[in-house]
């Protein structure tokens, strides 16, 4: 219920461009639906690729197998996702662990928008 | 125009009309009469390359030092790096109209043309000079930022620039030796000295090992310097290499290198603009291991080096878009994190339009730039039989679509609901960002004869010709590369459905550059610590050993030491007398 109250107030931010271009994606089914969307073309493409002609070059013919690219594109995103929560827990470090940043000070670049309103 | 105006034009170096406009940039403070300088410049420059240069024709020769300088030469390897050069330039400078910024708008100019410039001269000595006129130029953009962080960046910026200028002076001996000239020209790597301009380029490419000042310095910019820093340096590396290494086996395993390792970082990044520095990284790669492949003897070869100029032409444009677009969020929220930002497009909606064209363009879908330049590449390489960097490249195309794709716009304009609600970006950054995706999308989509315009520009056009009308755009290649990018974004959508996906979270995520900001940097903090406490020690030593030294000498050899004392004048006579004896015997000996 009150995820429906924010995302009502939200969305009445929007600009009518945004609104017409984006506002779609506010629905609450919006994710579903576009999930459901993804996986039917998925199946389309791997339909398709069982009568298309395949050109491979001989070194790299085993990419003529159907649903090779499907499923290395898959496979390939799954893994470097998923190596992402060791790595982040192994490499990710406090903000200031170079003591790089300025102590207290704003650390907005010149030239910001936010920069020009401090002025 | 006059003739002999004509002829004048003809001499000169497109890249000059841009160093000029920044000198003048600097100096005029009417702003209405600085945009005109500023855009002005590089459209002459453009319109110099493109109406008045000849291939294959020297211009702007020099003696100095008994050396020749060909400050102008063009040819099709030249032609399409100075045009993207070109065409970013005058892009960048309207993207910066608003900023107002003489400074900025000055080392921009000088920088984009310092790197025009380098990319069409035919000696090593002035690509020096403009190799360093980059850096230097360029550093002020990170330092414009104001902020501690971007000082400390840009002096390590600033230090490993100036180092691969070093390092290529020193090669360009050895090549002189070499050669008797420094006529730009391929070169071998068992030739002397060439791992040092080897080397020189792989850091200004970004190289494995060589790549944390991209990452260090890019995100650590202004909104503005930022989108002018991603087109340059690194391209001008990727021409480099083109012109004096094609072939090189090493750069293939490089580059595939390359392309593999930023991917695994950009996940965990949150700085959407790091994040973009690392993609910068990866799309490099794929230039570099397509340039490995370009024995240009082979067919397969001449498509490599298509590749490798096609994608860096289309990368300028795409990734200009995405640092564009980050550079409109950070101007209008102060942040290009991905864990404060989310929601924008509710108020930034033509800013997420052109982040998402960037986007589709960078992952190579079909109807959009990268799709056409990023193919011969791998067709190059499969065709070769590098098997394994074939799998590497496909590898790191999919981790393209995660950082650069999906990462970007979805953590920036969608996900959850960050609560800002920032205007809009200013209507010249919008006119930038809509002149890059038109370029994207014209250079993308068969029939708006894009396509045809930007392969008839590639070094070799009539290998690309044949390649765009055989293999551009069959039935396989284009529902693979739809298979590849779609299958990849459900992964997405299931990871981040089922909790999978690494939250975006702040801090700092430690790469190469930990070994010398933290180890060596530790190591040089505690030598000075330890000198520190022993220097006086060791002063008192030596002041002490000193003393005595003094004491010992002077009372032997002073007018009332010990051997000044007794015999005919003294024991010094005697013993001087006899070392010279022997020395005297030693030589009479040696003699005989």
């Amino acid at each position: 219920m009150s995820d429906d109250k924010v995302t009502h107030s939200s969305s009445d931010d929007a600009t009518p461009m945004a609104k017409m271009l984006f506002g779609w994606t506010e629905a609450k089914s919006a994710p579903t639906l576009f999930m459901v969307f993804i996986i039917i073309v998925s199946i389309i493409l791997f339909i398709v690729d069982f009568f298309i002609d395949k050109h491979a070059y001989k070194p790299v013919q085993f990419s003529e197998m159907p649903t090779f690219y499907g499923l290395y594109g898959f496979a390939a995103f799954t893994f470097v996702v998923l190596c992402g929560w060791p790595l982040g827990k192994r490499l990710r470090k406090d903000e200031n662990y170079y003591g790089d940043l300025d102590d207290g000070a704003d650390d907005t670049p010149f030239g910001t928008d936010k920069d020009e309103e401090g002025k | 125009m006059s003739p002999e105006l004509v002829a004048l034009l003809k001499d000169i170096n497109p890249g000059f009309a841009v160093i000029i406009a920044g000198l003048l940039a600097y100096v005029v403070r009417v702003g209405v009469l600085r945009n005109i300088i500023t855009i002005g410049g590089p459209l002459i420059g453009l319109l110099m390359l493109t109406s008045l240069s000849e291939f294959g024709v020297d211009h702007g020769v020099m003696r100095v030092m008994d050396l020749t300088a060909i400050t102008y030469r063009v040819d099709s390897l030249s032609f399409i790096f100075a045009l993207a050069f070109l065409i970013a330039a005058t892009i960048n400078s309207i993207y910066s109209l608003h900023a107002k910024d003489p400074l900025q708008d000055a080392c921009a100019l000088v920088y984009a043309g310092a790197a025009i410039s380098a990319s069409l001269c035919g000696d090593l000595m002035t690509v020096f000079f403009f190799w360093e006129l980059t850096a230097v130029s360029s550093v002020f953009l990170i330092w414009r930022s104001g902020t501690k962080a971007a000082y400390k960046a840009g002096m390590r910026y600033l230090a490993i620039q100036i180092l691969s200028g070093v390092m290529l002076l020193l090669g360009a001996t050895f090549f002189l030796q070499n050669h008797g000239d420094l006529e730009l020209r391929a070169i071998s790597l068992e030739e002397p000295g060439a791992w040092l301009i080897f080397i020189a380029l792989g850091i200004k490419a970004a190289f494995p090992f060589l790549h944390n000042w991209l990452q260090d310095s890019y995100p650590k910019a202004t909104p503005t310097g930022a989108v002018v820093l991603s087109a340059f340096t690194t391209k001008l590396a990727v021409y480099a290499f083109a012109r004096m290494f094609p072939g090189e086996d090493i750069l293939i395993y490089i580059g595939a290198a390359m392309t593999i390792f930023p991917v695994f970082f950009a996940v965990i990044e949150n700085d959407l603009r790091k994040v973009l520095a690392y993609s910068l990284n990866n799309q490099v790669g794929f230039m570099i291991c397509a340039i490995g492949v370009a024995d240009l003897s082979t067919e397969y070869g001449k498509y490599a080096l298509n590749g490798a100029a096609a994608h860096a032409f289309a990368h300028i444009m795409y990734k200009g878009l995405l640092f564009m677009s980050m550079g409109a969020v950070l101007y209008r929220t102060g942040t290009a994190k991905a864990s404060e930002l989310g929601g924008l497009w509710r108020t930034m909606p033509w800013t997420t339009v052109f982040c998402l064209i960037g986007a589709a363009s960078i992952s190579a879908f079909p109807l959009f730039s990268g799709f056409v330049a990023k193919s011969m590449t791998l067709s190059a390489v499969g065709h070769e039989g590098y098997v394994i960097v074939w799998c590497m490249l496909l590898f790191a195309s999919a981790g393209v679509l995660e950082h650069s794709g999906i990462k970007i716009p979805y953590f920036a304009f969608f996900g959850h609901d960050s609560g800002k609600r920032p205007k809009e970006a200013p209507w010249n950054m919008l006119v930038a960002m809509g002149c890059s995706a038109f370029i994207c999308v014209a250079v993308g989509v068969p029939g708006l004869g894009g396509v045809k315009w930007l392969y008839s520009i590639l070094p070799y056009a009539e290998a690309a010709e044949y390649y765009r009308t055989h293999s551009l755009w069959t039935a396989d290649h284009i529902v693979t590369q739809f298979q590849l990018l779609v299958l990849a974004m459900l992964a997405f959508i299931l990871m981040k459905r089922f909790g999978l996906y690494p939250p975006e979270k702040p801090g700092v995520v430690l790469d190469f550059d930990w070994s010398y900001r933290r180890v060596g940097f530790g190591f040089a903090k505690w030598t000075g610590e330890v000198w520190g406490r022993a220097a006086p020690a060791m002063t008192q030593g030596w002041r002490t050993l000193g003393g005595r030294m003094y004491s010992q000498l002077t009372a032997a050899f002073s007018p009332e030491g010990q051997l000044s004392r007794g015999g005919l004048a003294g024991s010094m006579a005697v013993w001087t007398a006899v070392i010279l004896g022997l020395v005297v015997a030693i030589s009479v000996i040696s003699a005989i």
